[in-house]
């Protein structure tokens, strides 16, 4: 419906991996409202799951999440950047002054005067330092659209003679990637298992869900909030739910059944405290382990302290997690007793120093229950719904930019180099940086394989393009990354952004884009191969997203920015073979079964199409096949690895990632435990989880979600950024609700406002990541909330170079300086 | 008569509710039935969280509060020159001219659910989206935005059924205004403990728990999980009770008085075995 005078359009908010299809109402070139779309009766036929004679099917409309529905305010928000802009001070040429890089002091210039300066740079850089010396970070979570997805002046340099890439870390599944992988492949889903017809699988067959640091209700918000439907399914059948977590969790607060506060970062050790009351009662599949896997003699050396004289007892883990030891008897019992599925998608736990630890026991742990059979599996929940693998569409993973996947000529990067995300830092700072591969949906063997940069015949990086990122409030100790982009090595900076935060704070040349709401574009929400093989929605939609207004002041596409570049190169021809936008959708329709289905002028017409499910499909649910041939698997006995010989035979003597997974306090890399000597000064853990109410930074600017309770506090007109506290540790600060304090280590403080409540355990503070930066002193103090400021540089650990940013020490006290 | 219907237990908590009616009022001006909300500050609807308990026996409860367009309502009494009316559908309208500088109106509604706004010098609140149902729409916008059908929007007559087999509740009816818009699920207090053997820190599984009430005499059971969990849900608040623990072996333990002003978690309980 809509009001008199009205358009409406269809688009894809929300970012890239995770959206949601909306209609966008329009008047005079304004937006007025953005709703889900509700489908007629008979245009959507969504799957169902049957349970005995009941039956349930999503309700025909898509679900967006509450920073989807307030993309109005994102559109029309006042740190939109307006128009190019040129930092005060900057010139090009090499040696410009970079001291207010990060200070956000930009002067207004032309669209020409922009992308000469930017070409200009780039033409002198090949020159002087070869096309190597040019780092493109260009990967993350943009806007949804195929067309303006990451990338597309990776597209343009690659006709040029290529880029430096920075290769993207698998941030949100590290200790699975670098951990699970070596137990049991999976790595197209890094290290996470196969997802498909498993919330059937546990509708049907569970009877107890274990969640382990996973709450559904937050990180589930991607992809709109279908899953919060099949959550009230779950609590309709009777599922028992019990949660493994440091605070009590949303899922935790409203259908949990029993909260377990841990200690962030050492759920290793009640992992293996859990295996212990197994093998002493002999409650796990004695047959199983040794059919279905090898090396399960050695893990169980390790948790009867055959290895090391430390029988990892409840007791035992009692002291290290704050768990009560009764508790964890009573949940180990009760998991072997029962169907139990093991909750996970991937887990702030597994983004802690050591993670790939806890991260393998959970799947030693699962394998012990006799992981494949009915009701018995890990299960992510949220991408876990049926798919239709007949519909044929471009998928989302692999090449960058996404336009290439109909493009006649695909260029390749003449550059052999890249740069680690994680080591960025020191690759400007303090080259030469070394790592083992780790490419986000890279294979496994990568990990293996070790990587330099600079190369020989390459250079050391000497200019940086942004394309829209915001590292700086996501990544790892982003204090040192702040001192990086602010080298002067750097000899030039562009930012191709929306918003003037974050990273293009430090730019040089800050080129505006628009929204996806501003462009048009094509995109779906919900097939598999995003985020580990399973589908996240109820019904799954195919979007012609529409330019539902013109782009606000002087900004312009990512396509059509990266279009002019291209174009003052020489090369607009090659990037865009002639085609127009439209053409580019309509390539991108013709490579998926769309046009077996509906006429390209049908599909932009309407916007949309919602695929009809089909009545009947084959299961293949999780780990079922491999439970009944005992084989298959992407490891190199093709069964479950508790002792991986890969790992002893490239890592020999790597004690922080050995053959058979521990729980580790503290090493080499990083010393974050309770039992360190830092923990004197800094006697709190830090849990940060990824955000609810946001998307990691996305919609942080966005005013209306400020005024939701536990998302910000919002003081004297100004936007804080909450950090959880138990009563008892605020007391013994002197801390009140509403109070600004000052959270900080060794690497920096961060000002946050006190949001005290019994649903943080003591001893433990929450920040999720993702707050937007708002130095008060570059380096050292932000008032944005910006927790990874301070968050450990090191990666997971030697070997594996993941970021470790969940689960370290920091300490809090009230603030007592300036007014803000 | 439009009503709204609310089922807590089914509230997740999105904030969709009241994300979708800033969408519809920020920025866009729906004279006569309401001028634009100012950015910040307004709550025509507003999602109350309402957390319970104490470290580990912790819930939270998300109430959306939103006009009651009660059929006596305060607003309407209050107003002068006819500024706020009520319609044959039982929609409460605050006129944006006439109620120019009346902050009588604001001051008039004990649900604080009226909003002032500074710069048009008017009260304003919640119109049930008014502006869309006479253009046809089925429902105001924070009931569409709902994904998890929480919030049912529609005639009384319809609703009725459910409202009275789900035992929906009303917001301060002591304040006899006749609200429109019903809850399932409203929190209440819970009285809950984890039961324990003294000698081994074990629990006690099938503990029987009794929890009676000092003023009605009344006494329900229950009887601790294995992990010794016993929980009491939907009970008085701001009642008296005392909480008897019995297991055959062991010397039964009473606590009380129990007050229920705020959620009750009674901690580890232990009882000692009898020699």
């Amino acid at each position: 419906m809509n009001t008199k005078g009205e358009r409406v359009f269809t688009s894809l908010v929300g970012d890239f991996a995770g959206g949601t299809p909306v209609f966008v109402h329009v008047k005079d070139d304004r937006i007025l409202r953005i709703r889900p779309i509700i489908f007629e009766e008979d245009e959507a036929k969504p799957w169902s799951i049957k349970v005995g004679d009941r039956v349930f099917t999503p309700p025909k409309r898509t679900n967006p999440a509450p920073y989807d529905l307030s993309v109005r305010r994102r559109v029309y928000n006042p740190k939109r950047v307006q128009t190019p802009l040129k930092r005060v001070g900057f010139k090009p040429g090499g040696k410009t002054n970079t001291d207010n890089r990060g200070k956000g002091e930009f002067v207004r210039i032309s669209w020409d005067e922009a992308l000469d300066i930017v070409c200009g740079e780039l033409k002198r850089i090949k020159e002087v330092y070869g096309n190597s010396a040019i780092l493109t970070i260009a990967s993350g979570h943009g806007s949804h659209g195929f067309l303006n997805s990451h990338g597309n002046i990776q597209r343009v340099l690659n006709f040029w003679g290529g880029y430096t890439p920075m290769i993207r870390n698998p941030d949100s599944w590290e200790g699975w990637y670098w951990g699970g992988e070596h137990v049991w492949g999976f790595d197209m889903a890094m290290g996470t298992p196969d997802q498909v017809d498993m919330l059937e699988d546990v509708m049907q067959n569970s009877e107890l869900l274990v969640f382990w640091s996973y709450d559904v209700e937050q990180s589930g918000f991607i992809g709109g909030q279908d899953k919060s439907q099949w959550l009230l399914w779950l609590k309709e059948l009777g599922k028992k739910m019990v949660f493994i977590s440091p605070d009590c969790n949303y899922t935790a607060a409203t259908k949990g059944d029993k909260w377990i506060p841990i200690r962030p970062g050492t759920d290793a050790a009640m992992a293996a405290s859990i295996a212990y009351v197994w093998i002493t009662a002999g409650s796990y599949d004695k047959n199983y382990v040794y059919t279905h896997g090898v090396g399960f003699d050695k893990w169980k050396d390790y948790v009867l302290g055959n290895e090391d004289g430390l029988p990892k007892t409840p007791e035992w883990a009692e002291g290290i997690t704050g768990v009560r030891s009764h508790v964890i008897k009573t949940l180990a019992k009760e998991w072997a007793s029962k169907k139990t599925s093991l909750t996970i998608r991937f887990g702030a736990a597994c983004r802690t120093p050591y993670s790939t630890e806890w991260a393998r026991m959970m799947i030693y742990l699962q394998t012990m229950q006799g992981i494949g059979k009915p009701g018995v599996g890990i299960c992510a929940l949220a991408n876990s719904a049926p798919i239709d693998f007949k519909i044929k569409i471009p998928d989302k993973v692999a090449a960058r930019p996404m336009i290439n996947r109909c493009a006649r000529v695909v260029p390749k990067n003449p550059v052999k180099q890249s740069v680690y995300q994680t080591l960025v830092p020191q690759a400007i700072l303090d080259p030469p940086i070394q790592w083992y591969g780790g490419r986000i949906w890279g294979p496994v063997e990568e990990q293996f394989v070790p990587f330099t940069q600079p190369m020989p015949e390459c250079s050391e990086i000497h200019m940086i393009w942004w394309d829209t990122v915001s590292n700086v409030a996501n990544w790892n100790n982003t204090n040192k990354w702040t001192e990086a982009y602010r080298s002067p090595r750097v000899e030039c900076g562009v930012a191709q952004t929306i918003f003037l935060e974050n990273d293009a704070l430090f730019a040089d040349i800050v080129l505006p884009v628009c929204t996806q709401l501003e462009r048009e574009d094509f995109g779906y929400e919900g097939h598999p191969y995003v985020m580990g093989r399973g589908s996240d929605v109820g019904n799954f939609v195919a979007v012609y997203m529409k330019p539902c207004v013109k782009p606000l002041y002087e900004s312009k596409s990512d396509y059509e920015i990266c279009r002019l570049v291209a174009e003052r190169l020489g090369l607009e021809k090659e990037y865009t073979e002639g085609n127009t936008v439209e053409d580019w959708i309509r390539g991108l329709f013709n490579a998926s079964c769309l046009p077996e289905l509906i006429s390209f002028e049908e599909f932009k017409e309407k916007g949309y199409y919602v695929f009809k499910f089909p009545d009947d499909w084959e299961r293949n649910p999780g780990l079922r096949r491999f439970y009944e041939t005992g084989t298959g698997l992407k490891t190199p006995s093709g069964k479950i690895e508790f002792y991986s010989e890969r790992l002893a035979r490239n890592f020999p003597n790597d004690n922080e990632r050995p053959p058979v997974a521990r729980y580790i306090a503290e090493g080499e890399t990083h010393q974050e435990s309770l039992t360190s000597a830092r923990a004197k000064k800094y006697p709190l853990l830090m849990e940060s989880p990824h955000p609810r109410y946001r998307f990691h930074s996305q919609h942080d600017t966005v005013t209306w979600l400020w005024e939701i309770r536990t998302h910000k506090m919002i003081k004297d007109d100004v936007c804080y950024e909450p950090v959880w506290m138990n009563p008892k540790d605020a007391k013994l600060r002197g801390i009140a609700y509403g109070d600004l304090v000052r959270v900080y280590n060794e690497r920096g403080a961060v000002i946050f406002a006190a949001h005290v409540t019994e649903r943080m355990m003591p001893g433990i503070v929450r920040v999720p990541n993702g707050a937007n930066y708002n130095p008060i002193e570059i380096g050292k103090l932000d008032k944005g909330g910006a927790i990874n400021t301070i968050s450990p540089l090191n990666t997971v650990s030697k070997n594996a170079f993941g970021m470790a940013v969940n689960a370290f020490l920091v300490e809090v006290e009230k603030w007592e300086g300036e007014t803000l | 008569m439009k009503a709204i219907l609310i089922d807590i237990t089914r509230c997740n908590g999105c904030f969709n509710c009241q994300i979708a009616c800033k969408d519809e009022h920020v920025d866009n001006d729906w004279a006569p039935y309401a001028r634009p909300q100012p950015d910040l500050g307004h709550f025509w609807m507003r999602v109350n969280e309402v957390e319970r308990g104490v470290v580990p026996k912790v819930k939270v409860s998300y109430v959306p509060k939103l006009c009651m367009q009660c059929e006596n309502p305060a607003c309407e009494r209050t107003a002068r020159d006819g500024a706020v009316y009520r319609r044959k559908d039982g929609i409460v309208i605050i006129d944006p001219e006439k109620s120019k500088g009346q902050r009588e109106i604001l001051k008039s509604c004990p649900y604080g659910n009226i909003f002032w706004n500074k710069e048009l010098n008017i009260p304003q609140k919640c119109t049930f989206c008014a502006h869309l149902l006479d253009q046809g729409w089925k429902e105001p916008r924070c009931v569409e935005a709902c994904c998890t059908g929480a919030l049912r929007f529609g005639e009384y007559d319809q609703l009725q059924d459910t409202i009275h087999q789900r035992k929906a509740e009303i917001l301060n009816p002591e304040f006899g205004l006749k609200p429109r818009v019903y809850y399932i699920g409203l929190p209440k207090r819970f009285v809950a403990g984890t039961v324990l053997c003294r000698k081994i820190s074990e629990p006690l599984e099938n503990a029987k728990v009794t929890l009676s009430n000092f003023s009605t005499r009344e006494s329900i059971t229950t009887h601790a999980d294995n992990y010794g969990d016993f929980e009491f849900e939907g009970v008085e608040i701001g009642g008296k009770f005392s909480v008897l623990i019995e297991k055959v072996g062991y010397q039964t333990q009473l606590i009380d008085p129990v007050h229920t002003e705020k959620d009750v978690y009674l901690g580890e309980v232990f009882l000692l075995p009898k020699e």
